[in-house]
């Protein structure tokens, strides 16, 4: 008997968490912004989340990674408001969204450099983009063949979503296969985290991850040619277009966005959401820029 | 001589048992002595700060949210399987208790990434429920069912045979027998049943991956139809993909720590009660 | 009333038969969304294609031998590690330990097996490779063994437990004959208890692999994740199941990539069953306790 009157609190404990859950599903009137895709971005894009969110109440922005493609995709099949993009959309991303009813716009939000990182140890200090393309095609295996110790080299890589991945494929690959052995991480910090630990170790990154943790790795200096100058990614650098790997970041939305998701991007491109960009170690985007987008948008 | 060897070889065989029980659960304790420090009502009230700072408490939430509707779903659907697969043998088809049995047995052995792809295709395409909470539970309540079910039957089984005969011989249906009779001494089995069910889906990861686990969400409103943070995928998602997993070692800790402590508490609770039960009913 | 019996017993029914929906659908599904990429990739060039990039832009390739070959690998060295040591744990638990050890050592066993996965994984990721690295100087931090080791952690437990409960229920006089015969102690075990609890000990052994090859989590965190096709402990591997999980969050639904991780699903799925049903036909009843 006195089993059944435990097991009769229990559902009126049950009970009431089912009324309180309730209430709460009832009462949450608030706006849901959906926001997937680069990991480049991820690193700004929690930021500008968070920053945002502190002074609204009743608003809930979800961020995801899983890749640029992974974020168009999701904007094109309607899950979320906006796509964070390392890259510019695909012909065949554009075609899908037109078949799907959608209407990409294009947001410029930030300015990244990819930072080319080895071991502390490693002696290199410089590299060019032939030589890049060789150790990610796997032409060239060791560091002996471009003036370093006699070792393999043991090369890092994004995820095949990634925006980086695919940039970097464009940029310096010419649009060619990665080697077959390369260790496909799943975000930049895990590449930064394994050449730090990794003697042997190369990857490529969004700045602002290598920037991170400067003083773990080598964040190597590169020339566009061999008999050009080498540039480390520095913020000049990159802003001026001297260092040859660096590109804009972009969000995308359904056509020109109206409310809630209309305000977020307004703050984002505003001085203080630009603010953050450069906070989070990537390089705000010209101030005309930011206002010819922002006029854009309205209000 | 002979026994001076066998002495060796129990020596080596005790020292192994020692050995590789003791390694294990020390490193369990050394996540706790890094875990349990952290932990403060601040770090786990306060939401995080993007993934770099702040505390938990919208993954805790969203474990909660979790265990509520699976709880919902799972227990009430995994204690009615055992009280059929338990009470209505008598008259039942053999073959069909056979064949449920069997499958029940089955579904114990599907890793659980499976259960992810079935909720996936099922729940958030097939059903439109999309990444959320509710298609994540729904996931999680078949992936637990067995462990319910098997834990409940155990349960049920262990009511002595002359309690029914007793009852029903007084001229009580079966029904009444299960409800007045059977499931009241089965009681703190059955509870312990579902305790063991929910443990298991606290900790569960990779189904959560598929089905709405989202990396980061600022200013959580509580929205059971979309994505959550919950925490074993924050601990996946902090100590492998953040901006700098090595500066937030001790968030990741702190999120280990109170996932044991859910874990291993509800899993303690279930061994207490159950070793109290066995040792009353004999 | 009769109609009130009829009625819940029917709804128990029903509620012991959704299991066999579940099963069913689990079934279904896996087939229902691997089709498209067996329309598109023959099964054969699948199961035995030695190139796993589903991802390339030039020339995607859907060959699962990688990832199975990785699985296998990281898989058996875990059973090389955890099949003698659970044995040996086993053995004490159920033949040497006395009064209250064994019975506290079986709790902490149980606590042990209650650890969610994604919490070795992270052993692995942050403790485990660090010290490998320190004594074998790895050049893949995150390697197969690495996942091999954390892995037999994990599976210590189900086997030991499962195997103990096997040699325990061997009868006391088998025991007591053998050494009423003379034997000692350990002759009795080996040549009386051990042949006689054979069964349990191989059902054990299986649960063990069916666990350790549908893991994902302490495997994905542990692994480094290359999908190549290797016999050296010390590369990096990549599992079924880290593929799908991994790549799932990434892929284009509907797309052949989210096709092919299906079918990867589905033969994981083959793979386990085969191994449950093996182990419910040598005598194995369910994880009632």
């Amino acid at each position: 008997m006195v089993e059944m009157r435990r097991s009769l609190i229990m559902l009126l404990l049950i009970a009431a968490l089912a009324v309180y859950v309730a209430y709460l599903i009832s009462h949450s009137e608030g706006v849901v912004i959906q926001q997937r895709g680069s990991d480049t971005l991820l690193i700004i894009a929690e930021r500008w989340a968070y920053e945002y969110a502190k002074g609204r109440s009743g608003v809930e922005i979800v961020v995801g990674g899983g890749g640029s493609g992974t974020g168009i995709v999701a904007l094109i099949n309607g899950e979320v408001d906006i796509a964070d993009a390392s890259r510019k959309m695909k012909a065949e991303e554009l075609q899908a969204a037109k078949k799907a009813g959608v209407k990409p716009v294009e947001w410029k939000v930030a300015i990244d450099g990819i930072s080319i990182i080895v071991n502390r140890e490693n002696p290199i200090d410089v590299v060019t983009l032939d030589q890049l393309r060789g150790i990610y095609n796997g032409s060239i295996r060791r560091w002996s063949e471009i003036g370093g110790i006699d070792a393999p080299i043991v090369v890092y890589g994004r995820q095949s979503t990634s925006g980086t991945y695919q940039y970097f494929r464009e940029r310096v690959l010419r649009g060619g296969d990665y080697r077959r052995d390369m260790n496909q991480m799943a975000g930049n910090a895990d590449i930064v985290e394994a050449v730090i630990k990794d003697p042997y170790g190369i990857g490529y990154v969004g700045v602002a991850y290598a920037e991170e943790r400067a003083d773990e790795v080598k964040i190597l200096r590169v020339k566009a040619e061999k008999n050009l100058e080498a540039y480390p990614p520095t913020r000049e650098n990159i802003a001026e277009g001297r260092y040859p790997l660096a590109r804009y970041l972009y969000l995308y939305t359904d056509g020109i966005p109206t409310g809630a998701v209309a305000d977020y991007l307004r703050f984002i491109l505003s001085p203080e959401g630009q603010r953050i960009v450069e906070e989070a170690g990537y390089i705000p985007i010209p101030r005309e820029l930011a206002e010819e987008q922002l006029s854009r948008l309205g209000g | 001589m002979r026994l001076w060897k066998e002495q060796i070889i129990f020596a080596l065989i005790s020292l192994t048992a020692y050995l590789a029980i003791g390694l294990a659960l020390l490193l369990l304790i050394y996540l706790l002595v890094r875990g349990l420090p952290v932990l403060s009502l601040r770090f786990l009230l306060s939401p995080p700060l993007g993934m770099r700072g702040g505390g938990i408490s919208t993954a805790i939430m969203g474990t909660i949210l979790l265990l509520f509707f699976t709880a919902l779903v799972s227990l009430p659907l995994g204690v009615a399987s055992a009280i059929y697969l338990s009470e209505y043998t008598e008259g039942a088809d053999p073959r069909l208790l056979r064949l449920i049995r069997v499958t029940i047995n089955n579904l114990a052995g599907v890793p659980s990434i499976v259960y992810g792809l079935l909720g996936l295709s099922l729940f958030v395409l097939t059903l439109h429920l999309g990444l959320s909470i509710i298609s994540a539970s729904l996931t999680l309540s078949i992936l637990t069912l067995p462990t319910v079910i098997a834990a409940s039957e155990e349960a049920l089984r262990a009511v002595p045979r002359e309690f029914r005969e007793a009852s029903l011989a007084l001229g009580a249906t079966r029904w009444q027998t299960i409800r007045n009779i059977v499931l009241p001494s089965a009681y703190p089995g059955i509870l312990t049943a579902c305790i063991l069910g929910l443990s298991r889906a606290a900790g569960e990861t990779a189904p959560l991956l598929m089905t709405g686990a989202a990396y980061y969400i600022a200013g959580k409103t509580l929205n059971i139809l979309g994505p959550f943070m919950a925490l074993s995928t924050h601990i996946y998602y902090m100590s492998t993909q953040s901006p700098n997993p090595t500066l937030t070692r001790s968030i990741q800790y702190g999120s280990i720590a109170v996932l044991l402590l859910i874990v291993l508490s509800l899993n303690l609770a279930a061994t207490v009660m159950r070793l109290r039960y066995r040792r009353s009913r004999r | 009333m009769r109609r009130g019996e009829k009625l819940i017993e029917a709804l128990l029914l029903a509620s012991a038969s959704a299991s066999i929906i579940f099963f069913l659908s689990i079934i279904v599904f896996l087939i229902k969304e691997s089709l498209p990429l067996f329309a598109a990739v023959s099964p054969m060039r699948f199961l035995f294609g030695t190139v796993w990039n589903p991802a390339s832009a030039i020339n995607p390739r859907y060959g699962v031998l990688p990832l199975l070959s990785g699985s296998l690998l990281v898989v058996g060295i875990a059973l090389v590690i955890a099949i003698p040591i659970s044995l040996a744990s086993a053995i004490y638990l159920s033949e040497i330990a006395e009064g209250h050890v064994g019975t506290i050592l079986r709790g902490i066993l149980e606590l042990l097996a209650g650890v969610p996965s994604v919490v070795y994984g992270f052993i692995a990721l942050v403790i485990l490779s660090g010290l490998l690295h320190s004594l074998l100087h790895t050049t893949y931090r995150l390697n197969a063994l690495n996942g091999a080791l954390i892995l037999s952690i994990m599976i210590l437990p189900t086997i030991t437990s499962i195997a103990s409960d096997a040699i325990s229920s061997i009868p006391k006089e088998f025991r007591e004959a053998s050494l009423a015969l003379g034997a000692t102690r350990w002759q009795t075990i080996r040549n009386i208890v051990l042949p006689s609890a054979k069964r349990g000990i191989i059902v054990a052994s299986m649960l063990g692999v069916g666990r350790a090859i549908g893991e994902t989590m302490a495997v994905l965190m542990a692994t480094g994740n290359s999908p190549i096709i290797t016999l050296n402990p010390l590369r990096s591997v990549e599992t079924m199941t880290a593929a799908i999980a991994i790549e799932m969050g990434e892929v284009v639904y509907g797309s052949l990539h989210y096709h092919a991780l299906f079918a990867v699903g589905l033969l994981l799925f083959i793979i386990s069953l085969l191994i449950n049903l093996s182990a419910i036909h040598l005598g194995y009843r369910g994880e009632t306790r």
